[in-house]
């Protein structure tokens, strides 16, 4: 016979599985359409790396290695991953200091301090035109503002800025590409700080810290999760680049090519094999990159 | 409980309507007949960087005249498609595909070749259309295999526009070296390398921009009338399309180390597509079409030469020569249907009325700033009147050598030719002329990527 306990547990289990349906579906759509347009799609790309297939006729390709063989004898491409790799050893330090250091200064009970936030929090909100415009302005060779600033008001030569035929053309874009994150990265930090007690900076106050040393003994090491969260999306993120080479008229630099563009190139020649091989190779190495830098932080953890 | 349980079910079904509705609503443009089976509208796409700016807005004010008179009762829609290549084969399998494209030429093997593209021996023979009506290389690029993929529309040939006030202000400061003699159509790669250094010295920015200066090296070899050298049939191939490249030569390394002298020169450089026409570039490498942006710009006294000579007595002068046609993409499955068949048929009649039509040829002209394609046309005083630019290019154009053939060439008419050029020419040879590569690396690389591409998707 059942005992009350046994009843009340029938009737718990029964409304957890009403409760498990009910948000499985509210779940439903967005699962749908993520294993269609995402997991479906990804594994795809994997199957047709290994096809000569072209986007006019997609069903119709051979099976065939020569995509890899061409990747790794194609210099412009290999070196395009060696500028996403120096693009975010400037762009994620870059990101994370600069955007740090406005979260801190914007994290003060001062008259008229969210007007700021408003204005650092501006190039987030602005469209992709308008920033291609201003840079694309702004490192002009010939009539840019930077460079007539240089020759007009202070007699020196222009530089070429996107156009040198350097890794600081990709510094560049990496400016560009903090610019634009900042005020993204500024509110997560804020978000962060709110939740350091300030009892811990009462105690620094007491004990005559500097506002530097706040900053670096208790700040940074309690914004740690926080840091790590902003560094490693914007490690993907800079493998992606794409946007703001495009935006701003670097893509004809060798030192500022990225994989995605080859990526385009090739879909827009119709080798959609070619196209999807140069993408596994892509994903490959975020992972690669990826699994290496929780490594080191868990490391740096224990 | 129930009501809760309704209505998650409610908002997950709405949730799906909301995204799947759109979607079906993407499938799409109606078949453009009317109820009794007539075409009423047709579709036409244009692409790429030269249908832009001016050169759309007068695209799209003919085609506006066109559908005022209506001539042959159904009008046309002009669309502008950024990446048309990529666009019309991602939609060959949907009802999206345009009926016709204003298609760029060269593109005419690798596509034709995929079956992309949908031929017209049929149609052309059915209204006894003349091929040889038309200029030549045009007609040959709109064919490949015996198959002609539509009519050609224009002649473009490229060459250098020349800003004479940077000319003349050199010739005045040096009165006893001038440089303006040396701008005429009998001009060598010499004579543009000197005056380029001598427009250095001027106020000019930049001397000279040869555009993708790194093409130069097949617009040299096609230039000098030697445009099959560099591509060879592969041995043994029998079905025609296999080729490989033959830069490994002494030919190939004259050239490069040439335009290494020109880059060193410190003359020249890439340049925005707008920097001839705002007078901050003395010289610039161009198709035709860039004179109509020209024309509406500061710059009025300038003059168009034609691609520059081999260095050589006997060299040849001459050039590439491009441009558009109407071509019509191939349905494939259940797109290829009745309504298509009625569409293409329209599409056909407005090409003819288009393109085999000599008053509409000169309209073109007239309208749009390139060379009519139908040699009657192309022939008629009225074709270059008023206009030194296109009567200097019809004079480049229909120039011929001794052997009867025309100085200006097309493109090798190879399938994979475009991702020769792009990912491996310009590619390789920039890295070469910006330091990065020796010349023997960039021959290397020439002669194994770019047989790799030229051999992309024809099998073993």
């Amino acid at each position: 016979m059942a005992t009350i306990k046994t009843i009340r547990k029938r009737r718990m289990s029964k409304l957890r599985v009403k409760e498990a349906i009910q948000g499985y579906l509210f779940l439903a759509p967005t699962l749908i359409l993520f294993t269609i347009f995402s997991l479906v799609t990804v594994l795809m790309g994997f199957i047709y790396a290994f096809t000569d297939m072209a986007p006019g006729n997609p069903d119709n390709f051979n099976w065939t290695l020569a995509n890899f063989q061409y990747i790794f004898q194609d210099k412009i491409y290999l070196h395009s991953i060696l500028n996403v790799f120096i693009f975010a050893l400037m762009s994620v330090p870059l990101s994370i200091v600069s955007s740090l250091l406005v979260a801190a200064l914007l994290n003060r009970k001062v008259k008229g301090i969210k007007i700021f936030r408003v204005l650092y929090y501006l190039p987030a909100i602005t469209s992709g035109i308008a920033t291609a415009f201003i840079w694309k302005w702004l490192y002009n060779d010939n009539y840019g503002l930077l460079n007539t600033i240089l020759t007009q008001w202070f007699g020196l030569e222009g530089i070429k800025w996107v156009s040198s035929q350097s890794y600081f053309a990709m510094f560049c874009v990496a400016i560009v590409s903090a610019w634009t994150g900042l005020g993204g990265n500024m509110l997560i930090y804020l978000a962060g700080m709110r939740s350091i007690s300030p009892e811990l900076y009462e105690a620094a106050d007491l004990d005559g810290a500097s506002g530097f040393q706040k900053l670096m003994h208790i700040t940074v090491p309690l914004l740690s999760p926080t840091t790590y969260f902003i560094m490693t999306m914007s490690l993907i993120g800079a493998f992606q680049l794409y946007d703001v080479v495009a935006m701003i008229g670097a893509g004809d630099n060798y030192y500022t090519q990225t994989p995605v563009m080859q990526i385009t190139a090739a879909f827009r020649h119709g080798e959609g094999g070619m196209a999807s091989a140069m993408s596994v190779v892509l994903f490959v190495v975020i992972m690669v990159v990826t699994f290496i830098t929780q490594g080191l932080v868990k490391e740096r953890k224990q | 409980m129930k009501f809760k349980k309704l209505a998650c079910v409610a908002a997950s079904v709405l949730m799906v309507g909301a995204i799947a509705v759109p979607m079906a609503a993407c499938g799409g443009n109606g078949d453009g007949l009317d109820s009794d089976g007539n075409v009423k509208k047709i579709t036409m796409w244009c692409g790429g960087s030269e249908w832009t700016g001016q050169n759309y807005v007068n695209l799209d004010n003919f085609i506006k005249e066109y559908n005022k008179v209506k001539p042959d009762g159904f009008e046309v829609k002009l669309e502008h498609k950024p990446d048309l290549e990529t666009s019309f084969q991602s939609v060959l399998t949907s009802s999206k595909l345009p009926d016709m494209m204003i298609w760029d030429r060269f593109n005419t093997a690798t596509n034709g070749i995929k079956d992309y593209l949908y031929p017209v021996n049929d149609l052309v023979e059915a209204d006894n259309i003349d091929t040889t009506a038309f200029y030549a290389p045009a007609m040959e690029e709109m064919t490949y295999e015996n198959k002609i993929y539509g009519l050609p529309i224009d002649v473009d040939i490229w060459g250098t526009y020349v800003n004479m006030k940077y000319v003349k202000e050199y010739d005045d400061a040096h009165p006893g070296a001038t440089i303006s003699q040396l701008l005429t159509a009998n001009w060598t790669w010499d004579d543009l390398l000197t005056v380029a250094k001598a427009l250095k010295t001027t106020s000019v920015n930049t001397a000279y921009s040869g555009g993708d200066q790194y093409e130069h090296l097949f617009k040299y070899y096609v230039s000098t009338g030697h445009g099959e050298e560099y591509l060879v049939p592969v041995e043994g191939d029998t079905t025609g399309r296999k080729f490989q490249t033959n830069f490994d030569n002494q030919r190939t390394r004259d050239i490069l180390n040439f335009f290494k002298e020109v880059t060193n020169a410190g003359v020249s450089g890439k340049q925005e597509a707008d920097s001839f026409i705002g007078g901050v570039c003395a010289m610039m490498n161009k198709p035709l079409y860039h004179n109509n942006q020209i024309k509406t710009s500061k710059v009025t006294d300038y003059k168009f030469l034609p691609q520059p000579r081999q260095n050589s007595e006997d060299g040849v002068n001459g050039g590439m020569v491009g441009g558009y046609g109407i071509a019509y993409p191939s349905p494939k499955g259940k797109y290829h249907n009745k309504a298509w068949e009625a569409r293409h048929q329209a599409a056909w009649k407005f090409t003819k009325w288009l393109c085999y039509n000599k008053d509409n040829m000169l309209k073109w002209t007239k309208d749009i700033g390139s060379l009519p394609a139908l040699s009657e046309a192309l022939n008629a005083d009225e074709c270059v009147a008023g206009n030194q630019v296109l009567a200097d290019a019809r004079t480049y154009a229909t120039a011929k050598k001794t052997d009867g053939s025309f100085v200006y060439t097309i493109r090798p008419q190879v399938p994979n030719y475009l991702t020769l050029q792009t990912d491996v020419v310009n590619a390789y040879v920039r890295l070469f002329l910006e330091g990065n590569d020796s010349l023997e690396t960039c021959i290397s690389n020439l002669k194994t990527n770019g047989n790799t591409k030229l051999l992309f998707g024809l099998g073993s």
